[in-house]
């Protein structure tokens, strides 16, 4: 692995749930709370739970990195990851955006836009997750090609007989299992995210 | 083409007639539209849970509505009549509203899937799946599916028997869809055949043998006869 590179999410999403924490301490796990960082934590108790699992900055990534250095991973870009586009970069910077499904192009708009003249790299036509995208460049880091890597569009967890939950996003594969958090397959699968989402659909109904 | 292009208009027309009812009627318990074309001009039969508020007083909201559709649609003399739903839990406009209307007041949609599930099978349908899909603000798009019982996607029967129905759900925090697939218990599978029972043999060949006695007395009776008129002459 190269041992320079830094991952960097720039953490966009308004609040911190579950989910996204869940994701986000997978990626700390997959690359190691040194070479991971979180950058445009605004929220103090944001900062707090962030801080566990990797650097924590307040300031986006567009203020910190020289563009020269750095390697963003957009699914709107126009060419895919290769080993050799790390070479000279030492930041590569994923968003910490929870997706929409169609996609609405948030990494564009939110970062690729602001750094202007800086390599941006897809990883397919695939939809990853936050995890799932450090992983796949942490493998093309270490010199795997990309279309090496075994993928899976779409992952189905079943809950029992009668039920389901499908998460419409692309799943690196290794040794025959998705890459993804077991915190966060238990969380899906369990009655937490029930009484989570009842808490926040009847606080959003009041407001 | 053109050909392809006038099948695919009518469908469109179809489905906006459709949306069109199914926000208009809602609180009728909109259950379906069927259109046929007449020489006349247009029959529409429209399925709800309370036929009295699809037809309104001395029949005003049921002409109102041809007026409508005649104008905005471009319906040719639309007759329309209203036909009331016997079983509202196997129509998946139903059941979709339903499941609508329970997001709406704060019911988690997974309760709100097997709550329907169950309703739907207790009715006594073959087949059921219901989807919901959404996304909250915390969290990622995800799909949630229920199914049970037998439910062919494709084939004659799914084209024939199956009913569908989708409906979108504006919540706070985002948009929802239902989809809800129902097969009927009416359905009629051409891979599942019903045998019928036959008699077994030994009765059959006793019934024979009595047949064959009777036929032989009767050309006993019939040879008689004539003899007996052949000594009269």
């Amino acid at each position: 692995m190269h041992m320079q590179l830094i991952f960097v999410i720039e953490h966009l999403e308004p609040e911190i749930g579950k989910w996204l924490l869940y994701e986000y301490a997978h990626a700390s796990k997959i690359v190691g709370k040194k070479h991971l960082m979180f950058t445009n934590v605004r929220n103090k108790s944001d900062w707090t739970k962030l801080s566990k699992l990797g650097k924590v900055e307040t300031r986006s990534a567009t203020e910190i990195f020289s563009r020269e250095k750095v390697l963003i991973l957009d699914p709107k870009a126009d060419l895919p990851l290769t080993p050799e586009d790390f070479a000279g970069k030492g930041v590569l910077v994923v968003g910490g955006i929870l997706g929409d499904i169609p996609p609405r192009g948030r990494t564009f708009r939110l970062i690729t836009k602001r750094f202007r003249e800086t390599t941006v790299r897809n990883l397919g036509k695939a939809h990853f997750s936050i995890d799932g995208a450090i992983y796949m460049a942490k493998l093309v880091n270490e010199g795997t090609p990309l279309e090496k890597i075994p993928i899976k569009k779409g992952l189905t967890l079943k809950l029992n007989e009668h039920a389901e939950v499908y998460l419409p996003y692309a799943y690196p594969f290794k040794d025959g299992k998705p890459v993804i958090s077991h915190n966060l397959v238990a969380y899906l699968c369990s009655d937490k995210i029930v009484k989570d989402e009842e808490k926040l659909l009847k606080t959003r109904a009041q407001l | 083409m053109a050909v392809v292009k006038h099948f695919i208009s009518k469908s469109r027309k179809r489905a906006e007639i459709d949306e069109f009812l199914q926000m208009k009627l809602e609180k009728a318990g909109y259950g379906g539209v069927n259109i046929s074309e007449t020489p006349l001009g247009t029959h529409i039969v429209i399925y709800a849970m309370r036929p009295g508020l699809v037809i309104g007083r001395s029949g005003e909201t049921i002409r109102e509505l041809a007026k409508f559709l005649e104008e905005k649609f471009n319906v040719s003399n639309p007759q329309i009549s209203v036909s009331e739903i016997e079983v509202p839990e196997l129509n998946p406009y139903i059941v979709a509203s339903r499941i609508a209307s329970a997001l709406q007041r704060g019911v988690h949609f997974r309760r709100a899937g097997f709550w329907a599930l169950n309703q739907v099978m207790e009715a006594g349908a073959l087949g059921v799946e219901i989807i919901l899909s959404g996304k909250l603000r915390t969290e990622r798009a995800r799909y949630e599916k229920f199914r049970s019982g037998y439910l062919p996607k494709c084939g004659d029967p799914a084209l024939k028997y199956m009913r569908k129905a989708e409906m979108h759900v504006q919540l706070k925090p985002g948009i929802y869809g239902v989809k809800v697939r129902i097969m009927p218990p009416d359905a009629k599978f051409p891979d599942k055949i019903q045998i019928v029972e036959t008699p077994p043999v030994e009765e059959k060949l006793e019934e024979a043998a009595a047949e064959a006695a009777e036929d032989k007395a009767e050309e006993y009776t019939e040879e008689k006869s004539g003899e007996e008129e052949g000594e009269l002459e």
